[in-house]
């Protein structure tokens, strides 16, 4: 699958590269402190922020298995699935739907971004959003 | 600041479902304020009208049932915090000196979630409130240990609670056991159905005054003063997250209690009995300790000890909570108010508690915000 096959339910929060997909973010050149989405100003100081893609990998936190559908629809995908908190190594904590298999959601386990499809677009093309799943190896 | 008194008090049932109009609801919810007030609706000189699921301007159409007398109206939305926060406003009104009676009402259906704009796609990445909470229970899990039994053991309670609660969305005939909540369907591990809030619609109003109003209109009743009305919304901390959390750090409960307890020069030991908002279990252990009853870690304990049941050291939900008297949005905040005046009032029925003098009121809401109150009885 390459990037031209898809495309970000949201282009401010996910970029998708030929190599991979990573999350958009913000640094504060004053504190140091990292931010996901993205925003203008640091949250703490007020300084501008610069943008940053952050690491597409990180160390899963919590996690649970979620046996009714997500908002929005009415019938689930599958049995279930995973939600949960993912620890990047700027700082930020990302919460997720994960991918791969229930029994590897352990808490510290290194993860890695991914995406999955949400919807189709009339041009074939698939609308996806990040996940985090076990890093493999 | 003016001091501040509940004079009157006001609900219509929390029901999952009815034939009733959300209207005929609001509006006897506002009626029995103003007759538990002792007052004609023409004295009331500001009213903060909460709804999270209705179109705009339901509330003001609604108020008309209760007579147009040309009355400063506001509407207040803050999520689940949305009647605390209608609550904290008429309190601010009359202890800032802009009316002496002002009326906090609030009603909701919690069924319209569903249809509240979240679209397929626009609702990616944003996760349910059983998920998030769930996320805190096993992260406790992880801290302390707890167990899926300790927060069966709070369900059970509040769903037993809310049988002696006529106004109770969840009236169980007979006691429900700790094993019965567990062998409920799983929504989110460990979470499961029966102890998630109950889902409905209903009503509910104070009104509140200065204590010489209240005093001078039921002369010979137990006065109830609101010793504290603060809120706060989130700060920054370790780990925060930005993107899709329900609530935010469970540090804003911590600090907005502290709030709460300087202004009213009490502490956490000064407490008689606690409402808070038990959308999930989870939710109620961790307040335990955000609200400085125990400290930290130690709310498991409580729980095994009976401490927070009904005739224990410190009740919690007494009128069953968002799990047993329900959540329908709007009116949730002011039904912890209507609870806490009855109880301090001596009113309470089959769930009063001993001679209680202080209750603390603690709401939540998505975005996210933090509504505390404090009631105290003066004769
Ligand atoms: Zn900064």
């Amino acid at each position: 699958m390459t990037t031209t096959d898809r495309e970000p339910l949201n282009p401010e929060q996910l970029v998708l590269h030929d190599d991979g997909a990573a999350l958009l973010g913000s640094r504060c050149p004053q504190c140091g402190l990292s931010y996901f989405p993205r925003r203008w100003e640091c949250a703490v100081d007020q300084t501008p922020v610069e943008d940053i893609e952050l690491s597409r990998t990180g160390v899963l936190r919590v996690a649970t298995y979620v046996s009714v559908p997500s908002y929005g629809k009415n019938v689930l995908d599958a049995e279930g699935y995973g939600v949960g908190e993912v620890d990047l190594p700027e700082g930020v904590r990302v919460q997720s739907v994960l991918g791969g298999e229930p029994t590897s959601w352990v808490p510290g386990t290194p993860m890695r971004l991914t995406v999955h499809p949400v919807d189709e677009l009339e041009d074939g093309r698939l609308l996806v959003t990040h996940q985090f799943a076990p890093k493999q190896g | 600041m003016r001091e501040v008194a509940v004079v009157g008090v006001g609900m219509s049932p929390f029901v999952a479902e009815t034939t009733q109009s959300l209207r005929e609801q609001t509006y006897r919810a506002g009626r029995a304020a103003l007759d538990d007030a002792g007052l004609a609706f023409p004295q009331v000189q500001a009213v903060y009208m909460g709804y999270l699921w209705e179109p705009t301007m339901t509330g003001i159409r609604f108020l008309k049932e209760l007579g147009l007398t040309g009355v400063h109206a506001q509407h207040v939305q803050n999520a689940s915090a949305t009647g605390a926060g209608a609550m904290l406003e008429a309190v601010r009104a009359v202890a800032g000196g802009h009316a002496d009676v002002a009326m906090a009402i609030g009603f909701d259906d919690m069924n319209k979630i569903a249809g509240a704009g979240l679209s397929k796609n626009s609702a990616e990445g944003v996760i349910l409130p059983a998920a998030f909470f769930a996320l805190w229970a096993k992260q406790r899990q992880l801290d302390y240990g707890t167990t899926s039994e300790t927060l069966a053991r709070i369900a059970a309670k509040n769903w037993n609670n809310g049988a002696l609660n006529p106004m109770a969305q969840r009236r169980p005939t007979s006691p429900i056991t700790f094993e019965q909540i567990l062998g409920s369907r799983m929504v989110a591990d460990p979470l499961t159905s029966m102890m998630s809030a109950a889902v409905g619609q209903g009503a509910a109003a104070v009104i509140v005054t200065t204590p010489e109003l209240a005093r001078k209109y039921h002369p010979g009743r137990p006065t109830v003063l609101v010793k504290a009305a603060k809120m706060r919304t989130e700060t920054m901390t370790e780990g925060h997250v930005f993107a899709g959390p329900v609530v935010g750090p469970q540090q804003m409960t911590r600090d907005t209690a502290q709030d709460a307890y300087e202004q009213a020069g009490l502490g956490p030991e000064d407490l008689d009995l606690v409402q808070v908002h038990d959308a999930f279990p989870i939710e109620e252990l961790v307040y335990y300790e955000l609200l400085g009853i125990c400290p930290d870690g130690e709310g498991d304990k409580l729980v095994l000890e009976g401490a927070t049941e009904l005739g224990g050291r410190i009740p919690f939900s007494t009128d069953g909570g968002l799990i047993g008297r329900g959540h329908p949005g709007g009116p949730t905040g002011l039904a912890q108010i209507w609870e806490t005046t009855l109880q301090l009032r001596g009113e309470a029925g089959a769930r009063q508690v001993a001679d209680p003098q202080v209750g603390l009121c603690h709401m939540v809401g998505g975005g996210s915000v933090c509504v505390i109150h404090i009631l105290q009885r003066a004769d």
